[in-house]
C-alpha cells in the first residue's frame, strides 16, 4: 500500500493537567473511508475527533493530512467539514445563509453560491425550506441542514460528532440511511463518532474502538463482530456470551479449551497460546442452536443445561440456558423456524467450533 | 413562579415596594403643577414646568452634555466590554478568574473612593473637567455592568456554533464579527442601553469630574436645588423616570440572545 492516507493520526496524546483524554492514538484514514470512532461516553472518542478537526490541540504526536503535517494548523485552514449532535446552526441566519456560509468565506460569487446551496438542499431533500430560520425546523430537518452545510464545499473529510444522538429512534434510522447515501454518492471521507454499536456496525467501512483514552482495536464491522480480538470488543460490539476457561492444546485442527465449569469445547485455531493459559470464549447468541438430549449433534460443541427463561422477541426466540450455578448462556434463534422450549426443560446447546472465538485479553 | 407565595407575604411585599417607589412617583403629579412652589398635592394642572425646562438654555446645555457623555460612554464601554466578556466566557486560560475579578473591581470599590481616584488621576493627566474625563470615568464605572449582561447572554449561546464556523473555514476574527456578534446583538443592545442610562443618571463621579463647562443634567439639578428649590426639577425627574422605564423594559426584552 503506497497510497497516502487522507488523514494520519500519529501517536497523538491530549493531556489536561493530570487527566489523560487521549493516549498515544495512531490511526490512518483512507480516502472514501467511513471510519467510526466507537466507545463508551468519556472514552476519548470526541477528543480524537476534535484533535483531527484542530479544535483540541495535541499535547504530543502529529496529525498529517495527505502527508503534510497539520498539527499546528488552525481548524479553519484544514479544509474539513463538521456536524455536531446539537446541530450548531447559526440562529440569526436562514437555512440558505447557513449553508452558504462556508462558500462566502471562500469568496465564491453569488450565482455560484446559489447553485451550490440549492444542490446541497436538494441532496438533503429540504429544497422548499431555504428561507426558514433554523428554529422553525424540526430536529431532523436541522441536522439535514447541518449535513448540507458540511458537504456543500466538498471538504476533504467530514467529521461528525454523534450527529444522531439528539433524535428519536425512527428519525435516527432514517438519517442513518441518508448519511450512508451521502457518503456513497459523494465519495466523501467521513469520521463519525458514536457510542451506539449498532449504528457503528451498520454505517461504517471501518470501526475504531476507543476505550479509556486509547484506540484499542480497528477493523471492519464484520471482523469487529465475528472476529473481535479483545474481550472488551466482544462485549461492547453486539451481544455476546463470554465463558472462562483454560487452553488445553490443539487437536484435529481446532484449539481446545476446558471450561471453568467443566466440559471441553473446540474453538477457531488460535496461535501463540501456552497450554494452561487462561482464555475467554466468545459465542454470539445467534450462533448457538438448541437440541433435545437425543438429537444428532455430530461435529458440534455441546453443553448441557436447563432453560431458565424463554421469550419471543418477534424475529427471534430468546432463550437463557443455565449451564451451572454461575453460567448463563443467551441463545437467539429465528422464531419462524426454531422449536420452542419450555422453561426448566433440559436442553443441549450446540454450536460449530469455528463460531467459537478464543480471546486472551 | 409567584403562585406559591402566600397572600399575606404578597401584601407585605407590595407595601414595601410602594414605600420604596412612592418618592419616585410623587414627583409625577407635582410636575404638572401650575404653581411656582413645590407642593403636594398640586393645586392645578399645567405644562408650565415642562415649558420652563425645554426653554431654559442652562437646562438644555446640561441635557446635551449628559447625552454627549452617555453616548460616548455607551460606545466605549461596549467596545471594551464585549470583547472582555467574550474572552472571559470562552477562554480556558489560567488566570481568567483573576482578570474577571479585576474587571469587576469598579463595582466593588465605593463610588466616592473611585471618583476621588479618578479626579486625582485625571488632574495629573491634565484632562479634569473635560467631557473626555467624564466619558473615561463613566466607561470604567460601567464596564462591569456591560460585561455581566454580555456574559449572561453569551452563556446561552452554544459554543459549538463557533467551533462549527471555524471548522467551516472562518478565522477567529471572522467568527467573532460575523457569528458571535450577531447572535448576541440583543444582549449587546441591552448592555448599551443600561450603560447609557447609568451614565446619564450618575452623580458622584460626575460631581468630581465635571466643571461649569461640562455640567451634566444630574449635577445641574443637584446644584440648582442648593440655591433655589425650583419646581422644574419635578418635570425633569418625571422625564428621567420615563427614560429609565423605557430603557429597562427594552433592556429586559433584549437581554436574551437569539436561539
Amino acid at each position: 500500500m503506497t497510497v497516502t492516507p487522507i488523514v494520519s493520526v500519529r501517536n497523538a496524546s491530549v493531556v489536561y493537567g493530570k487527566t489523560v483524554a487521549l493516549h498515544d492514538a495512531t490511526i490512518d484514514i483512507a480516502k472514501g473511508d467511513f471510519l467510526t470512532l466507537l466507545g463508551p461516553s468519556g472514552s476519548g472518542k470526541t477528543t480524537l475527533l476534535n484533535s483531527i478537526a484542530g479544535v483540541v490541540p495535541l499535547s504530543s504526536g502529529q496529525i498529517l493530512v495527505e502527508g503534510t503535517d497539520m498539527t499546528a494548523v488552525p481548524p479553519n485552514r484544514r479544509g474539513f467539514g463538521m456536524v455536531f449532535q446539537n446541530y450548531a446552526l447559526m440562529p440569526h441566519l436562514t437555512v440558505f445563509e447557513n449553508i452558504a456560509f462556508p462558500l462566502r468565506i471562500r469568496h465564491m460569487d453569488s450565482s455560484q453560491i446559489r447553485t451550490k446551496v440549492m444542490e446541497a438542499l436538494d441532496l438533503v431533500r429540504l429544497a422548499g425550506l431555504a428561507e426558514r430560520r433554523p428554529k422553525q425546523l424540526s430536529g431532523g430537518q436541522q441536522q439535514r441542514v447541518a449535513l448540507a452545510r458540511a458537504v456543500v464545499y466538498q471538504p476533504k473529510v467530514i467529521l461528525m460528532d454523534e450527529p444522531l444522538g439528539a433524535l428519536d429512534k425512527q428519525l435516527r434510522e432514517g438519517l442513518q440511511g441518508e448519511i450512508r447515501h451521502l457518503h456513497a454518492m459523494l465519495g466523501a471521507t467521513v469520521v463519525y463518532v458514536t457510542h451506539d454499536q449498532e449504528e457503528a456496525l451498520s454505517m461504517s467501512t471501518r470501526i475504531a474502538l476507543i476505550s479509556d483514552a486509547r484506540v484499542c482495536e480497528v477493523g471492519t464491522p464484520h471482523d469487529m463482530y465475528f472476529r473481535p480480538r479483545s474481550v472488551f470488543a466482544a462485549g461492547f460490539v453486539g451481544t455476546s456470551n463470554l465463558l472462562k476457561g483454560r487452553y488445553r492444546g490443539d487437536a484435529d485442527g481446532w484449539s481446545t479449551v476446558e471450561l471453568a465449569g467443566g466440559g471441553l469445547v473446540r474453538g477457531a485455531p488460535t496461535v501463540g497460546l501456552n497450554t494452561g493459559a487462561e482464555v475467554t470464549l466468545m459465542l454470539r447468541p445467534e450462533a448457538i442452536d438448541l437440541a433435545t438430549l437425543d438429537d444428532a449433534t455430530a461435529g458440534l460443541n455441546l453443553l448441557e443445561g436447563e432453560v431458565a427463561d424463554h421469550s419471543l422477541q418477534g424475529t427471534t426466540w430468546r432463550t437463557v440456558v443455565a449451564v451451572d450455578a454461575q453460567t448463563r448462556i443467551v441463545v437467539q434463534r429465528l422464531s419462524r423456524v426454531a422449536r420452542s422450549f419450555p422453561v426448566q426443560s433440559r436442553v443441549r446447546l450446540c454450536w460449530r467450533p469455528e463460531d467459537t472465538v478464543i480471546l486472551t485479553h | 413562579m409567584v403562585d406559591h407565595i402566600s397572600l399575606p407575604l404578597k401584601i407585605a411585599a407590595g407595601l414595601v415596594f410602594a414605600f420604596l417607589i412612592a418618592p419616585s412617583l410623587i414627583v409625577i403629579p407635582m410636575s404638572f403643577s401650575d404653581s411656582r412652589e413645590i407642593m403636594f398635592p398640586p393645586s392645578g394642572f399645567s405644562w408650565m414646568l415642562y415649558r420652563e425646562y425645554f426653554a431654559g438654555p442652562e437646562w438644555v446645555a446640561a441635557t446635551i452634555e449628559s447625552t454627549l457623555v452617555a453616548t460616548g460612554v455607551t460606545a466605549l464601554s461596549l467596545a471594551t466590554g464585549v470583547p472582555v466578556a467574550y474572552a472571559l466566557v470562552r477562554s480556558r486560560l489560567f488566570g481568567v478568574a483573576i482578570i474577571r475579578a479585576f474587571v469587576m473591581m469598579p463595582m466593588l470599590v465605593p463610588t466616592i473612593v473611585f471618583a476621588l481616584g479618578l479626579y486625582i488621576y485625571f488632574a495629573r493627566l491634565g484632562i479634569s473637567g473635560s467631557t473626555l474625563a467624564l466619558i473615561l470615568g463613566h466607561s470604567v464605572h460601567n464596564l462591569p455592568f456591560v460585561v455581566l449582561v454580555v456574559i449572561a447572554g453569551l452563556r446561552q449561546v452554544n459554543p459549538n456554533i463557533e467551533v462549527a464556523a471555524q471548522v467551516l473555514g472562518a478565522s477567529v476574527l471572522r467568527v467573532f464579527f460575523s457569528v458571535v456578534l450577531p447572535m448576541i446583538a440583543g444582549p449587546i443592545a441591552a448592555a448599551g442601553m443600561f450603560s447609557f442610562l447609568i451614565s446619564f443618571d450618575e452623580v458622584v463621579i460626575a460631581w468630581f469630574l465635571s466643571s461649569p463647562r461640562t455640567m451634566t443634567l444630574p449635577i445641574k439639578m443637584y446644584s440648582s436645588i442648593q440655591w433655589e428649590v425650583s419646581p422644574v426639577l419635578a418635570a425633569i425627574s418625571t422625564l428621567l423616570t420615563l427614560l429609565s422605564l423605557v430603557i429597562c423594559v427594552l433592556g429586559v426584552a433584549l437581554r436574551r440572545p437569539e436561539a
